[in-house]
């Protein structure tokens, strides 16, 4: 696969898409919080662009209120085609209960 | 941006080619993980709405859960999974349940209820298999405060 132009960007781009999704309730670091890339000056928790064959790594909070396997999959659609065909992996840290959601 | 759509390539197999279906039509797409805290708040919502169910947890895992709640990272969400202890593979869980319930509650009935509306809500809401769950129900509440509550009229209906 070639490597995408600007990994900076498509990270950015994907935390976007992963944030607007109507099931994710917000970012998350992971279980060990290593789902993160770093900037400069800053963090982009909640998703890491692998290099070459490695996969996007993506962590979310889900909102509780839909089956977690029908978000995954919609959710993993939308990065992958964002990424031009790459693998996701996606880590469901935590679900948001409704009167948790901000 | 390309939009050449995920056509999964069957170049890299993973290892994990036995892996269900269910979770992922994964293997070449990627992995999906879900947290232990993510099945234990889905069972101990679902173990709570059944009604005889006082409330959950009990002597070690209440102290867990109030040592869970000063680790940083450990789960805010202490109130939700105390008392609930699981086990997540990659297509299975296992449930651990302390639940203290109602006087008045039949008990075998009432684990049973909170057997199959947990292990409803955890493979409906994560897609795992729930491959059993175990109940400890480790106190009975008794409705003290509804005894004291009759007590004083009676006293003053004597004294008049």
């Amino acid at each position: 696969m070639p490597s995408p132009p600007d990994p900076v960007a498509l990270a950015e781009r994907v935390a976007a898409a992963v944030a607007a999704h109507p099931a994710v309730a917000g970012l998350h670091g992971g279980i060990y919080g290593s789902v993160t890339t770093y900037l400069p000056g800053r963090r982009l928790i909640g998703v890491r662009i692998g290099e070459g064959d490695e996969p996007v790594e993506v962590a979310v909070v889900l909102r509780a209120d839909r089956p977690i396997p029908e978000a995954v999959r919609s959710l993993r659609s939308e990065i992958s085609r964002l990424c031009g065909g790459a693998a996701v992996d996606i880590t469901v840290a935590d679900i948001a209960l409704p009167d948790e959601v901000p | 941006m390309s939009e050449s759509t995920a056509t999964p390539t069957t170049t890299t197999p993973t290892t994990t080619v036995s892996s269900p279906a269910r979770l992922a039509d994964d293997t070449s797409q990627g992995k999906t993980t879900i947290a232990a805290s993510v099945v234990q708040k889905i069972a101990g919502i679902a173990a709570r709405e059944i009604s005889g169910v006082h409330s959950m947890g009990g002597g070690v895992s209440r102290a867990f859960g109030a040592i869970r709640e000063r680790i940083p990272g450990g789960g805010t969400g202490a109130a939700n999974i105390s008392g609930v202890q699981v086990e997540v593979g990659e297509k299975q869980a296992a449930i651990d349940l302390d639940i203290v319930v109602e006087y008045g509650a039949s008990i075998v009935e009432l684990a049973r209820a909170v057997r199959r509306n947990v292990i409803t809500a955890v493979e409906r809401m994560t897609g795992l298999e729930v491959i059993e769950v175990n109940i400890a129900v480790n106190d009975i509440h008794l409705p003290l405060a509804i005894e004291e509550d009759v007590l004083p009229p009676v006293q003053s209906a004597r004294v008049e």
